[in-house]
């Protein structure tokens, strides 16, 4: 999948990776600085499925990122670090969810791609790389909402199916049907590539 | 998008060139100040649900409440009736008293029932203590939750108010005791005019103290949700100067009129973190710095 590493992003390995054990259960017993720390660690991942999911709602992105991150915080006594979750998908599910449910709470009716996201501030520097994020963001704004999920925890997440199952509450099969139309849609919206 | 990637082992999901395509797509990355301001959001919350009284009664079940609505209703059925009669009763006794010509003791219960419930309003009103807490609690609940009773019931529930009682026997005390004491009227006329006058003021009392109290079941939460958002001010905010923010949560947009206690003028625009809610008003402190999702690389 779409790895986050450091040549192509800038983020050190250690940045994505799992907070370690003791951090996680000095955060879960209430110690802030180890809270800090978790926010520190995940901000990148959330912020980035947040966004992406509310690709045509940008005037919430930050805020439900902050809400995501304070429903983690909040719920962080109950995750179970020895429970077949890893923390981070842990993570990514409750930001997915509180993004599914901003998203049914109001619909635009039409949603179109800001202009401030989806084009370069200087149009002689567009390339042809930035003609096709603007392609791939105004086709995965056309996808369902349930839809969009799936392919951003698969592609962009690298989350198994398994773990999308659980996170969207889908049986495995809906998660493979899902992505499998997913797919026919995007190489529709994106075939013509230059 | 990654070279690095594992290879695709799954017929069903992205090819290569599916996530090469994909890739191109930057994801934001978050303000700077991203984190600061979610612990400070965290926090804020936290402060404000530690003032917020637990709830510790689960919530009922639909057929518990109407259960519990129907003993209500039948209480207060009988506890009217038992007023009623009471009055008649007093009424028939001073009537049979008068035919009789003999000495019947109603000053003595004008007096007695004047001071009983005399009393308890004087303390109810001085003291400020809800002397009716636990029936009224639960028939301001019964509005809440059996919004389908039947208008009879709404109509008996008052009799089981102990305001009900309280003014009821102040005021049939205290217009007995001076339609009598002073002689204005026979002691027939009196009792009649004493029971009317107390039923109608305790039930009057008893009702629109429930009335009241209903009103207020279904307001919005203390905070509204808000502590610990951050908004926009539409208006400048100053020490005295009540301005207005705008907070989107939620996919909602709400405008709050706002207020700080920071020496500060706060401008229009200022992205501001609400730490607390005075009844409408949002109390604000200008945020760490302001917000904006800005555009980076892929993560």
């Amino acid at each position: 999948m779409i790895t986050e590493k450091r040549t192509r992003s800038g983020v050190s390995p250690d940045e994505q990776g799992e907070l370690d054990d003791l951090t996680v259960a000095r955060a879960r017993a209430g110690d802030e600085a180890a809270r800090a720390a978790l926010v520190d660690r995940y901000q990148r991942r959330l912020y980035a499925l947040v966004a992406r999911m509310m690709v045509s709602r940008r005037e919430l992105i930050d805020d439900l990122a902050q809400e995501s991150f304070v429903k983690v915080l909040r719920a962080l006594p109950h995750f179970d670090p020895m429970g077949p979750a890893r923390l981070s998908s842990w993570i990514l599910t409750v930001a997915t969810r509180t993004c599914l449910d901003a998203l049914k709470a109001k619909r635009p009716a039409v949603e179109s791609i800001p202009e401030a996201l989806a084009s370069a501030s200087n149009p002689e520097q567009e390339t042809a790389e930035r003609q096709m994020e603007r392609r791939v963001q105004e086709a995965m704004s056309r996808l369902p909402e349930e839809m969009r999920a799936v392919v951003i925890l698969r592609a962009y997440h690298d989350l198994d199916y398994d773990e999308i199952a659980a996170a969207l509450g889908l049986e495995l099969g809906t998660v493979k049907s899902r992505l499998g139309r997913a797919r026919v849609a995007l190489r529709q919206a994106l075939g013509e590539t230059p | 998008m990654s070279d690095e990637r594992e290879p695709n082992d799954r017929p069903d999901d992205f090819s290569e060139e599916d996530l090469r395509r994909l890739g191109s797509w930057k994801a934001p990355v978050p303000p700077a100040d991203f984190a600061a301001r979610v612990m400070s959001r965290d926090r804020a919350q936290a402060s404000s649900g530690a003032r917020r009284p637990a709830t510790s009664q689960p919530p009922l079940s639909r057929d518990e409440r109407e259960r519990r609505g129907r003993r209500r209703a039948a209480a207060a059925a009988v506890l009217g009736a038992a007023a009623l009669s009471g009055g008649g009763g007093f009424i028939a006794w001073q009537a049979a008293a008068a035919a009789t010509a003999s000495a019947a003791g109603g000053m003595g219960v004008y007096l007695a029932a004047l001071a009983f419930g005399g009393i308890l309003l004087v303390a109810a009103l001085v003291g400020g203590h809800d002397h009716d807490h636990h029936a009224g609690h639960h028939q301001a609940g019964a509005h809440s939750h059996d919004a389908g009773h039947t208008s009879h019931v709404a109509l008996v529930l008052p009799f089981l108010s102990l305001r009900f009682w309280i003014f009821g026997l102040a005021f049939f005390g205290l217009t007995g005791a001076v339609l009598l004491g002073f002689r204005l009227t026979s002691p027939l006329l009196a009792a009649a005019l004493a029971t009317a006058v107390g039923l109608g003021f305790g039930y009057t009392a008893a009702w629109l103290f429930q009335t009241l109290a209903s009103q207020t079941v279904g307001q919005m939460a203390p905070d509204g949700g808000h502590v610990g958002r951050e908004g926009k001010l539409l208006l400048p905010v100053a020490r005295g100067q009540r301005g207005m923010v705008r907070v989107t949560a939620g996919g909602a947009v709400t405008d709050l009129l706002a207020e700080s206690d920071d020496d500060r003028p706060m401008p229009a625009g200022t992205t501001v973190l609400i730490v607390a809610m005075r009844e409408a008003v949002a109390i604000v402190e200008r945020s760490p710095t302001p917000s904006s999702p800005t555009s980076g690389d892929q993560t």
